[in-house]
């Protein structure tokens, strides 16, 4: 079915997030190391420290939540094949001196093909994207989505982060009934043809939208019974917050930052 | 002692938006600490008349009264109603909002304005009497059915309402769980709540409810003690309900001249203590006499 390789892979997203070796780790401390990598990853634009965030981000998942790695790479290689396609726009240029292009086919008087620049900044692209999805990824499957906002409502206004908690779970709702209408579109034949996918796909959207819109209306009905006064105060369990494991991700940042700076400017940290 | 009524309904009729009439002139009583089954066939009105306790929905015309006294619908009145009148949904799915069964059931105790430590206490007593404890720090979207309607009862226990009213609690549950959770009503209703429930389940309604209710098309056609609802074949047939079994049994026996008794049994161990008595005919129900062995 359509939605079912997105609710698959979601769903166990979701499920490592409660399950992984990092569980009982303060969510903020989680977070806190994401963003420093994020960060190191994104303020240098430099080839070295994206790679080294990449795979300590990777091993940090692996390693220590104990993520299984092939369910890992699998992961990776969504957002590597979207990238891939998205640079190669990037590496490619057209110019009419001919000797910067390593390859290229000539087109009248200019070349479209392949520089060294070109290439360099494409690859920078690349590893700087990629890094900055294993941060985000790595925070995905280690925190659950309710630890984040119980960490945000803390950071932003509520009504933000109950708009977000809302979605989040009607996420699954909708899934869940989108899942339920196409069994039963299927089981009478629905999907038989070309012509009654689409039939049976546009119902299902127009079906999916009343729905969800009825299941609203029904929420905003239950909560009210439970005197809902416009406000989801919800008590998040505290978990036991360790300032040392955060103010070391801190600095694992900078140290990653000042090592790629060095690498940069070509000086040695260590020369007199 | 005359039992005093908790919530009322007077001449209560109700109208969707749409113009379908759901409620038509209904009057009737709830009385305090007793265990009360609203019977009907689908459509009957049960589900809109439990809104109009909660405040939820607003009689067309008609009042509504609880602990004698009329409910009015400003904000802070509606409140207070639905602190004390608390309602669980026949969908869970439509109940639950939180990603997170712990959180989902903090929602209510926190709006009563208690502070965090009762709220946390609450929380864990009513995830332990649902008997879903284990499964406070899982997410709401991997639970099955029956455990996401444990936790929607565990929603409303934790804000320890005067008046508990369940759509359909047993719908849908294994006999297991849906013995459970007429166990755990029971524990409550022994504590002083009055309990409200729907349900098909005409068995369940004759052995474990104090007074039934019966509802047809928006109107009230019949209320009384089980053995005197149960025991009325005309009423049944209006309300398109059978009639428990324990009854069918028992009247068959008697038709036979196997039993005797004053009054019919409630429940299959009653039933089965006075099939125990054959023999001695015109024994009193309840009162077991001793065959001399030969």
């Amino acid at each position: 079915m359509p939605q079912e390789g997105t609710k698959k892979g979601l769903l166990k997203i979701d499920r490592y997030a409660y399950t992984n070796k990092l569980r009982c780790v303060h969510p903020a401390e989680k977070l806190g190391f994401a963003l420093a990598m994020l960060l190191a990853s994104l303020a240098l634009s430099s080839r070295l420290v994206s790679l080294l965030v990449v795979l300590f981000m990777a091993a940090s998942a692996v390693l220590r939540a104990k993520i299984p790695a092939l369910f890992y790479l699998k992961l990776m290689l969504v957002p590597a094949s979207f990238l891939l396609a998205g640079v190669f726009t990037v590496a490619l240029s057209l110019g009419k001196d001919h000797g910067l292009f390593l390859a290229g086919i000539k087109l009248g008087g200019c070349v479209l093909g392949f520089t060294a620049a070109g290439l360099a900044t494409a690859l920078n692209l690349f590893l700087k994207s990629l890094g900055a999805v294993s941060c985000l990824y790595f925070l995905a499957l280690t925190t659950p989505a309710v630890e984040i906002f119980a960490l945000l409502r803390k950071l932003s206004p509520p009504l933000f982060v109950e708009l977000m908690a809302l979605v989040y779970r009607f996420i699954f709702v909708l899934l869940e009934t989108a899942e339920k209408i196409y069994l039963s579109q299927s089981s009478r034949g629905g999907y038989a043809t070309l012509k009654t996918t689409y039939f049976s796909l546009g119902q299902l959207a127009a079906n999916l939208f009343a729905k969800s819109y009825r299941h609203a209306q029904l929420l905003f009905l239950t909560l009210s019974a439970r005197c809902y006064t416009g406000e989801l105060n919800v008590l998040s369990e505290p978990c036991r917050f360790s300032a040392r494991n955060l103010l070391l991700s801190i600095f694992a940042g900078l140290l990653l930052l000042a090592a790629g700076y060095c690498v940069e400017k070509g000086v040695s940290p260590f020369a007199p | 002692m005359p039992l005093k009524p908790i919530l009322e309904a007077k001449e209560v009729s109700f109208r969707y938006p749409d113009g379908t009439p759901a409620l038509e002139n209904v009057t009737l009583a709830v009385a305090e600490g007793q265990k009360t089954a609203f019977l009907g066939p689908n459509g009957a009105g049960k589900t809109t008349l439990f809104l109009h306790f909660n405040g939820l929905f607003r009689p067309v015309k008609g009042k509504i009264s609880f602990a004698g006294r009329e409910v009015r619908y400003d904000r802070a009145s509606l409140l207070e109603l639905r602190k004390n009148v608390g309602i669980v949904f026949q969908d869970p799915e439509t109940q639950l909002f939180s990603a997170s069964v712990w959180q989902e059931v903090s929602f209510g105790p926190l709006n009563l304005g208690l502070p965090a430590p009762e709220v946390k206490e609450r929380v864990l007593s009513a995830l332990s009497a649902a008997q879903v404890l284990d499964l406070k720090d899982r997410p709401t979207h991997f639970l099955s059915y029956g455990q996401k309607k444990r936790v929607a009862i565990a929603d409303i226990l934790a804000m320890h309402p005067r008046v508990l009213i369940c759509d359909e609690p047993t719908a849908w549950l294994d006999t297991r769980r849906g013995k459970q959770i007429m166990d755990l009503f029971a524990g409550l209703n022994a504590s002083g709540t009055t309990i409200v429930f729907s349900t098909h389940d005409v068995d369940l309604a004759y052995s474990w409810a104090d007074y039934v209710f019966l509802l047809k098309d928006g109107m009230l056609i019949g209320e009384g003690p089980p053995e005197a609802v149960f025991g009325d074949p005309r009423l049944l047939a209006a309300a398109e309900l059978e009639k428990p079994w324990v009854v069918e049994v028992y009247e068959e026996l008697q038709r036979k001249g196997w039993v005797a008794g004053r009054r019919p049994p409630r429940s299959k161990e009653e039933l089965l203590a006075l099939i125990g008595e054959r023999g001695v005919r015109g024994a009193e129900l309840g009162k077991v006499k001793q065959i001399p062995a030969r």
